[in-house]
């Protein structure tokens, strides 16, 4: 079967499109002289000069902590939420509200973030970024643990107590393993969706360097135009992102189609 | 005989509908049951009952003369094996099977070898360390049968079993099961909708309709003795005759008598019908006492016997004959005039109540 060669070659502009800036901004992290316009030779001049950089670095582990927590908790609440509308067989109006959180544009739920937590008088700074993102989150990684459950047996559930297991022991042994591909879906999906978040962090953060993230902090350093530090950074978001969905692959082959 | 199992007056409704409806049974040591009945029919509610996922409204259910009506399905000595199999799938075969003795706490010397012996007699040793997903339908079945037989149950429960697998191997398994039963001596309670299903295997069979046991026995009594109209039309095929009952059988508008034994519970005068199986009519049976003469219709060869559809005068379904291939001098035509008949003896009349 012959591809013909115009569809090959969209093909191609497509990949290019898609690709091309992000390799353009690999290639400049290394570049000597961190001019986009000249190069100068291999060097990693820049990423040593991240690694000096204190603001970044806090910035970072300032993301790391918001993605991780609110990964966590979102995830959790998320599947436990998933399983009890599957479990109910839930009406249309239920849905809505459950996705409504991925729909609402990000500054509306900024701004209603902020409002809410003035109005309760509610402190903010890291504690308020990590609460603004579970919120978010709970829809996404609902959303996630719903599409597996799809597949989902419940017969299991009962077969499990049949067999002689107690409800907690039916959910660490036998629902959690079945629908772990799916929970580790929707934590990697969380974490990506938090750690890059800037909106409603920008708003819910307060004042002070404290409680600024990474992407926060990249906003502030790129008001003075696109550093060759920032290229460095973006490349290593990349690769570990890359390493992330790496992994998640790995894992929900290896434990198989679970239908 | 003591009963293993009596289910005493249960009622189970949703909404307004009524699944089982005042229903009583005894299961006794060492049988193979059958809960048999057309789908909606209450039976699946029946056995889940049994089971205790479902609670009855009403009435009671004891196992081994302990009543277990308020007793959690884990703490009851039933198993259930599912329609769906309900197989672990991130387990392998051992691991499935080795997961409800894991539950009692028992030593792992002694749950590997009684995962062992059950692989054995359910002929999965070899696939021990497989996953669900790569068995097929006939093997999941033995993996969902061991996992529940290692547990030895008082009662194995097993919820249309054989729905999934395709006829051949249903037909294999179902001598299969009824092997397995007389080896390990455990009562079998199954739940189908497929009459040959409950015939085959089970030494007694429950037949029910909307909630409600129609008839209880041994399969043959349920084939040759029809209690209602009902049993007798689900049961294998019948030909029916409506009329109006007399002393000597029934009085038919347009057939004039037939022949057959008055039951006590129908009245002289009562409208019934008359019941008689295919296998039941002969041809130029001159000594019997019904005859019916007709044309041949429609004849389809089954390898030991012909079915042939027999118009009659004066009826609006044709009549099924099955006739014996030996018992045949030449083979009937389509569109020949042909006489049938049968003796008082194999006529049923039944109420239409």
């Amino acid at each position: 079967m012959a591809r013909s060669w115009p569809l090959s070659l969209h093909l191609l502009a497509v990949y290019v499109f898609l690709y091309g800036p992000i390799l353009l901004l690999m290639v400049l992290s290394l570049n000597e002289s961190g001019l986009p316009t000249s190069w100068s030779g291999l060097s990693f001049r820049w990423y040593e000069a991240l690694a000096e950089n204190s603001a970044i670095q806090r910035a970072a582990i300032n993301s790391l902590i918001v993605a991780a927590v609110s990964t966590v908790i979102a995830t959790t609440l998320g599947t436990l939420l998933a399983l009890g509308v599957e479990q109910r067989r839930g009406s249309a109006g239920l849905d809505a509200l459950l996705f409504a959180p991925m729909i609402v544009p990000d500054i509306v739920l900024a701004i209603a973030l902020l409002s809410f937590y003035y109005i309760l008088n509610f402190s903010l700074g890291l504690h308020s970024i990590i609460l603004s993102h579970v919120v978010f989150n709970i829809a996404f990684a609902c959303a996630v643990v719903r599409a597996r459950l799809k597949h989902f047996d419940w017969a299991m559930i009962e077969a499990s107590e049949d067999l002689g297991a107690p409800p907690h022991i039916t959910f660490f042994r036998v629902t959690l393993p079945a629908i772990l591909p799916g929970v580790v879906a929707a934590a990697l999906l969380a974490f990506t969706l938090s750690i890059d978040e800037f909106i409603i962090a920008f708003f819910t953060a307060g004042a002070g360097q404290a409680s600024t993230t990474l992407p926060m902090q990249v906003y502030s350093m790129i008001r003075f135009g696109v550093t060759p530090e920032i290229n460095a950074l973006a490349t290593l978001f990349l690769l570990t992102s890359f390493t992330l969905v790496l992994i998640a692959q790995r894992l929900s082959g290896r434990r198989g189609s679970l239908t | 005989m003591s009963a293993l199992v009596s289910v005493e007056q249960v009622v189970r409704s949703f909404g307004s509908v009524t699944a089982v409806d005042a229903v009583s049974l005894d299961l006794a040591e060492n049988e193979f049951f059958a809960l048999l009945g057309p789908s909606g029919c209450g039976k699946t509610t029946l056995l889940r009952l049994i089971a205790g996922f479902e609670q009855p409204d009403s009435g009671r259910i004891l196992i081994a003369g302990q009543d277990v009506t308020q007793i959690r399905p884990r703490q009851r000595p039933v198993n259930l094996m599912f329609q769906s199999y309900a197989l672990f799938p991130h387990m392998t075969v051992a691991a499935n099977v080795a997961y409800g003795l894991e539950m009692e706490r028992l030593p792992k010397a002694e749950i590997r070898r009684r995962v062992g012996e059950v692989l054995e007699i359910a002929a999965l040793t070899e696939l021990a360390r497989r996953k669900p997903e790569q068995l097929s339908g006939g093997q999941r079945q033995r993996v969902a049968l061991a996992r529940a037989l290692v547990k030895r149950p008082k009662v194995l429960l097993l919820d249309e079993p054989l729905a999934a697998l395709d006829r051949q191997l249903r037909e294999q398994m179902q001598l299969e099961l009824k092997r397995l039963q007389h080896e390990v001596g455990i009562t079998f309670c199954i739940v189908t909708h497929d009459q040959e299903e409950a015939l085959v295997m089970a030494d007694r069979v429950a037949l029910m309709q909307a909630g409600r046991i129609a008839q209880l026995g041994p399969p043959q009594e349920l084939y040759e003795h029809p209690a209602t109209h009902f049993v007798a039309s689900f049961i294998g095929r019948m030909n029916f005759f409506e009329g109006t009952v007399t002393a000597e059988g029934l009085q038919h508008p347009s057939l004039g008598l037939l022949h057959g034994a008055r039951p006590p519970d129908l009245a002289i005068g009562e409208s019934a019908s008359l019941a008689v199986r295919p296998e039941r009519l002969a041809l130029d049976a001159e000594d019997k006492a019904n005859r019916l003469s007709g044309r041949v219709q429609e004849i389809s060869y089954r390898g030991g016997d012909l079915l042939i559809q027999v118009a009659v005068q004066g009826l609006e379904e044709p009549l099924t004959a099955r006739l014996g291939i030996e018992t045949l001098s030449k083979n009937p035509e389509v569109g020949a005039a042909i006489t049938l008949g049968w003796s008082a003896d194999h006529s049923r009349l039944l109420s239409n109540g």
